[in-house]
């Protein structure tokens, strides 16, 4: 298992150096590959496509991606019924 | 309805049936799956699927018990999606049970008269489901954001009617690329949105969103299609996107608006109009009917195999829509559909297949005939050569499209391998291996029973408790292994388990008691083994419900036999079991190696064959024919002899054929070897079916009737009597004439 840690800040200005670490992380990653976005606090839409997108990539890549999710993420992902595109934390191992 | 559709309606409620039984199928291996790997959201979206369009299809025909006792399933697998509720084991038990259930009414609805009252059992047993799942409803939802309740709510109103909410608008935004570039974010948007209402459902479409590594992250690829409650109207609403106009491709649709607006929207969304269609069902944009309805009918009427009526004509029939704006919609359906199914797939009737093999088969013979025939007339040889070898490619195209992966097969077995062991507490995992291995269909519909014999008598008897396996320094957990392979013309199923064993002194004493093997018999362990293939053999102690009626292993051997195949045990004690069944991959063909005697042509299936040999070395010893081959004895079977076909033949040259079968080996005497031979293989006529040492028979070139040989049995007669300890009965002699 390896983590990425996620800054408090998910927005467009972060999103191309967010991009580089993700990919990076990716590469290198041992299943499964958890996003911890326990930390996130501002998300736009730059932010929740490069989630998305990610998700894609692991898909793509066959790595199983897990996301642990601050409150504030978890709501808006429940807001735009995208939450089961993402597997919670711990899901696979339980 | 009119009654112009219900013809159609009553041949398309067959194969709704039939897609019905496979989506339950689909339901329980999805449920299957997630207890492997637990919230994957793609299993959940399949769950949930297949329940939903069982729902969709069964309110179309009106079957009203099936589509309400679905819709509680739904609701609860809907939740599950979403992840409101966590899938423990005692639901997913609950959802094979509602998935059990399901097949029941399913049963019902196609064997019942209409207005036959359902029996009181089912209801009870309906009502007590229902009831369970409504306790998952009630439990208390994690991460309750309004936005989830008001999605949630929308949705029960999408469920039950069209919603006539006056002020419900519908939002439908793409937003362009370059949008972020602009100061645009769509959050925002939607985040402004929410000021000026209620949004009842948003769902996010990302069909143009690449994957990372492929992204510019300061470009935007989201959509949105929205419901939202405001008193502001138009006016507000107008407002609010003026500033993004430009940025966005924005769609209201009004409150009133008509389902020729909704299907409209199909078409200006490019690539996205299948699963827009779905979820303007869902959110009730259309009637929670009619599109779906329209679609499911036309989609029923194609699998049907009956001209496919043009969605655009089912719209209008069923007044919709106006025909104009159908045009459009379908215009751009059938481009995505062109983009995304290049590999379409047909249903087709079995018997429609076997019908065009039976043909074809019959083609093959014609083919040879003109072909031996043309060999006096020289200037056709060319030509019937070459329609010869169309024609074999024709017969192999023909067997592929009865191929099936034998996949389907095995994830049947998840279930009762779950059942079983629970009922029986041992921990078992399932291990399949190439599931996608094919073969013929009629051979996969004749090896499921023996297969799930196995697997059972593995998991009863083969398996041990989770105490005696960690008592003898095992993982808690066993493991039972399916396998299949491809393996020179034959496919291998493997059943292996890591269970104890046999325990062959047990099966040697029980097989003593039995009178199977004699007293001061010492078989080898391969021996004993083979043992549990007899008849009436059982060493179970207790006859359980599982297995162990000791009617199993020799049926299963039977069937094996029959399908041409073989069976094949290995077990070592305290270590496991493992059983290899070896099958033809088509029943309908055979690799012969064609003789004649007794002027009748004969075929010995080629995989048998070992070598020829002279029969001029042949001696008699203590009134059996030998030969000795390199030193061992070689019995010699006069197959003229065995099938009574009348006086020795007066060749003066005979040959013979070494053939084996399951380590035995014997020499088949026969007066003319005429070489290799393909063969479509005819069954016997009953008059002939008690006839063992026969398998089938086959028309060759000429028009005469060939014999295909069970070498088996033959080799049974001949070496029966002397077969060590296996005390196999010997099988009569069978006499045959034959006017071929």
């Amino acid at each position: 298992m390896s983590t990425l840690e996620l800054p408090e800040r998910l927005l467009i200005t972060e999103c191309a150096a967010l991009r580089e670490d993700l990919l990076a992380a990716l590469e290198c990653a041992e299943a499964p590959f958890v996003i911890d976005a326990k930390a996130v606090r501002d998300v736009d839409g730059a932010g929740l496509q490069l989630l998305l997108s990610t998700v894609l990539e692991a898909r793509k890549r066959g790595i199983p991606l897990e996301l642990d999710a601050s409150q504030g993420l978890s709501e808006l992902l429940q807001v735009l019924r995208l939450e089961h595109r993402f597997q919670r934390v711990g899901a696979t191992s339980v | 309805m009119s009654s112009r559709y219900d013809g159609a309606l009553a041949a398309a409620l067959q194969t709704f049936f039939v897609e019905a039984t496979e989506m339950v199928e689909q339901m329980e291996q999805s449920l299957l799956e997630l207890e492997q790997s637990p919230g994957d959201p793609e299993l959940l979206n399949a769950l949930f699927r297949s329940i939903h369009t069982i729902k969709g299809s069964a309110g179309l025909f009106g079957l009203s018990r099936l589509v309400a006792f679905t819709h509680e399933v739904e609701t609860v697998l809907d939740k599950l999606r979403a992840g409101t509720i966590a899938l423990s084991d005692a639901l997913s038990g609950l959802l094979l049970s509602c998935s059990d259930h399901v097949t029941v009414l399913i049963e019902q609805a196609r064997t019942a008269t209409p207005d036959a009252a359902p029996a009181h059992s089912d209801d009870a047993l309906s009502s007590a489901l229902v009831e369970q799942l409504r306790g998952y409803l009630e439990a208390p939802c994690r991460g309750e954001a309004s936005g989830a309740t008001a999605a949630e709510s929308a949705e029960e109103a999408a469920c039950s009617e069209v919603s006539a909410d006056p002020e419900l608008w519908h939002v439908s935004l793409r937003f362009r690329p370059e949008a972020p570039a602009r100061g645009i974010d769509p959050l925002a948007t939607l985040g402004y949105l929410q000021e000026l209402g209620e949004l009842v459902m948003v769902e996010t479409f990302t069909t143009h969103l690449p994957p990372l590594s492929e992204l510019d992250p300061e470009r935007c690829h989201l959509g949105f299609e929205l419901r939202i409650r405001t008193p502001g109207g138009r006016a507000a609403l107008e407002e609010a996107f003026e500033f993004i106009e430009g940025d966005c491709d924005v769609r209201l649709l009004p409150p009133d608006a008509a389902s020729e607006a909704y299907i409209g929207l199909l078409d200006d969304v490019p690539d996205e109009a299948e699963r827009l269609g779905e979820i303007l069902v869902e959110c009730g944009a259309l009637s929670a009917g009619d599109l779906h309805r329209s679609l499911s009918l036309q989609h029923l009427e194609a699998s049907e195999g009956s001209t496919m009526r043009p969605l655009g004509e089912v719209l209008v029939a069923e007044q919709l829509v106006s025909p104009a704006m159908v045009e459009a919609a379908l215009e751009k359906q059938g481009q995505v559909r062109e983009r995304s199914e290049p590999a379409r797939v047909f249903r087709v009737e079995a018997e429609r297949l076997d019908g065009l093999i039976n043909l074809v088969g019959e083609l093959v013979i014609m083919s040879a005939t003109a072909h031996a025939q043309a060999a006096r007339h020289p200037e056709l040889l060319e030509t019937t050569q070459r329609i010869g070898t169309l024609v074999e490619e024709i017969r192999n195209n023909a067997l592929s499209l009865r191929m099936v992966a034998i996949g389907e097969t095995f994830a049947r077995f998840k279930r009762v391998v779950r059942d079983i062991s629970g009922k029986l507490s041992k921990r078992v995992k399932l291990e399949i291996e190439g599931g996608d291995t094919e073969l013929d269909k009629s051979v996969i519909e004749k090896i499921g029973d023996p297969l799930m014999h196995l697997v059972r008598n593995a998991l009863d008897h083969g398996l041990e408790s989770p105490a005696d396996r960690l008592a003898a320094g095992k993982p808690e957990e066993a493991v039972l292994r399916l396998s299949a392979q491809h393996d020179s013309g034959s496919i291998v199923i493997t059943i292996a388990d890591d269970g104890g064993g046999i325990n062959a002194a047990r099966v040697l004493a029980r097989a003593r008691e039995r009178g199977l093997v004699a007293a001061e018999a010492e078989p080898s362990l391969a021996e004993i083994h083979a043992l549990i293939f007899e008849p009436g053999f059982s060493t179970a102690e207790t006859v359980s419900d599982i297995s162990g009626r000791g009617v199993g292993m020799d049926v299963v051997r039977q069937n094996v036999e029959q399908l041409r195949g073989r069976i094949a045990i290995r077990s070592q004690e305290g270590v496991g079991t493992e059983i290899e069944i070896r099958l033809p991959l088509t029943l309908a063909i055979i690799d012969g190696f064609l003789v004649r005697t007794c002027a009748t042509a004969m075929v010995i299936p080629l995989e048998h064959v070992e070598e020829c040999i002279s029969a001029a070395d042949i001696e008699i010893r203590n009134g059996q024919a030998l030969i000795n081959q390199r030193g061992q004895p070689l019995p010699i079977i006069d197959v003229g002899d065995v099938l009574g076909l009348g006086e020795r033949s007066s060749v003066a040259r005979r040959s013979v054929v070494v053939v084996r079968f399951e380590g035995k080996r014997a020499g088949l005497a026969v007066d003319q070897l005429l070489g290799e031979h393909q063969t479509v293989i005819k069954p016997l006529g009953r008059l002939f079916q008690r006839v063992t040492a026969l398998s089938g028979s086959t028309i060759l070139g000429s028009g005469e009737i060939a014999l295909i040989l069970n070498i088996n049995e033959l080799l049974n007669t001949a070496t029966g009597p002397q077969a060590p300890a296996t005390g196999r009965e010997s099988t009569t002699r069978s006499r045959v004439s034959t006017s071929a």
